[in-house]
């Protein structure tokens, strides 16, 4: 079961039409509310979750994303094991990347998200990857575990999950553990969330 | 019947023995294979001939019509974008050609060198505008020969 599970724009017929196309059977979204089917396609919803406002979300349904911005976000991180079902660290916000925090990282056990349209980004801009690269690294090394997402804000920037699968292995990551990104982890992470 | 006894605790330590030293020699023989295999693996220093393979695709229009997209629009979209992502040099190794391109169904055929198929994967998803027209391009499969990525389009 493909999911796309950070399809960040407006969901209406199109973005099913293109989703369904592309191959997807889920998406996830911070704009859908309730989950629904359109087209044959699944929208669930997609709870982006800071630290200090945890409690809140503790009982809303979908995939819940926690926004890591600094390190303190994963202070005392076993307090957020069971309650998140993924990670996404906005390596922009958070300055330099210490040891602590990749042992956080590791400690917390929920997959990290890694958003396609953002690496591309980085990419087109020549801004370096160091940080995707550690990502990677300590994926292929089994010690966190890493799914892609497209990142898409509208339909014609949704992309088909060959080329997500492609920029990982462009990327370094062996075959097998980026496939596992692609299709394994996200699909559990749907079957796990609440929904 | 002490004997008999003595005898059966004598074969099972002598049997729990030989099988402990068949494991560790079937390791060893294992190990050994690995290294032969490894010293007779040339497959790492060897240039391989770059064979031509044959993606069949779909333009899929988001914003503006199908018919819109052209032939020569996606052949400069596609330049662009593989020139930007790896250079002049990786363009000239790549070279992605279409090679048919069906106007009316978004249906057409890439040709690109076989060791660059995962680039030529994110090429085609980060060509989002063909000749003004928003696309989203899908591949649909990858072949050998032209012949069959023909038969593919024919069937789509």
């Amino acid at each position: 079961m493909l999911a796309d599970l950070c399809y960040l724009g407006r969901v209406d017929e199109l973005v099913a039409r293109v989703a369904r196309k592309l191959g997807y059977k889920v998406v996830a979204s911070p704009k859908v509310g309730k989950a629904s089917t359109v087209e044959g396609v699944r929208f669930i919803p997609r709870i982006e979750v800071r630290r200090g406002s945890l409690q809140e979300h503790e009982s809303g349904e979908g995939v819940k994303v926690l926004i890591v911005e600094s390190k303190e976000d994963l202070k005392s991180y076993t307090r957020l094991l069971g309650k998140v079902d993924s990670a996404r660290v906005v390596f922009d916000s958070l300055g330099d990347v210490s040891k602590d925090f990749i042992r956080r990282i590791i400690g917390l056990g929920a997959p990290i998200e890694v958003e396609f349209s953002e690496v591309v980004e980085k990419v087109q801009s020549g801004r370096p990857l160091d940080y995707y690269l550690l990502l990677l690294r300590l994926y292929a090394r089994r010690k966190i575990k890493v799914y892609a997402c497209s990142g898409a804000t509208n339909p014609s920037d949704m992309v088909h999950p060959t080329a997500m699968f492609s920029l990982l292995t462009v990327l370094g990551l062996p075959e097998e553990l980026a496939l596992k990104a692609v299709l394994k982890t996200p699909a559990e992470m749907v079957a796990n969330a609440t929904h | 019947m002490l004997l008999i006894e003595l005898v059966v605790a004598i074969s099972l330590v002598v049997s729990l023995v030989s099988l402990y030293l068949g494991f560790g020699s079937w390791l060893k023989t294992r190990k050994a294979v690995a290294v032969i295999k490894g010293i007779l693996n040339t497959r790492s220093t060897k240039m391989v001939r770059p064979r031509r393979r044959y993606l069949v695709f779909e333009i899929i229009a988001v914003s503006g019509s199908l018919p819109h997209v052209r032939k020569p629009d996606i052949e400069g979209a596609l330049e662009s974008s593989c020139r930007l992502l790896y250079g002049v040099l990786g363009y000239s190794i790549i070279r992605p050609t279409i090679i048919y391109y069906d106007e009316s169904r978004g249906v057409g055929i890439l040709s690109f060198k076989h060791n660059w198929r995962n680039h030529v994967f994110l090429l085609l998803s980060l060509t989002r505008e063909v000749g003004g027209v928003k696309v989203v391009v899908v591949p649909r499969a990858t072949t050998g020969t032209r012949r069959k990525a023909m038969d593919y389009v024919r069937r789509a």
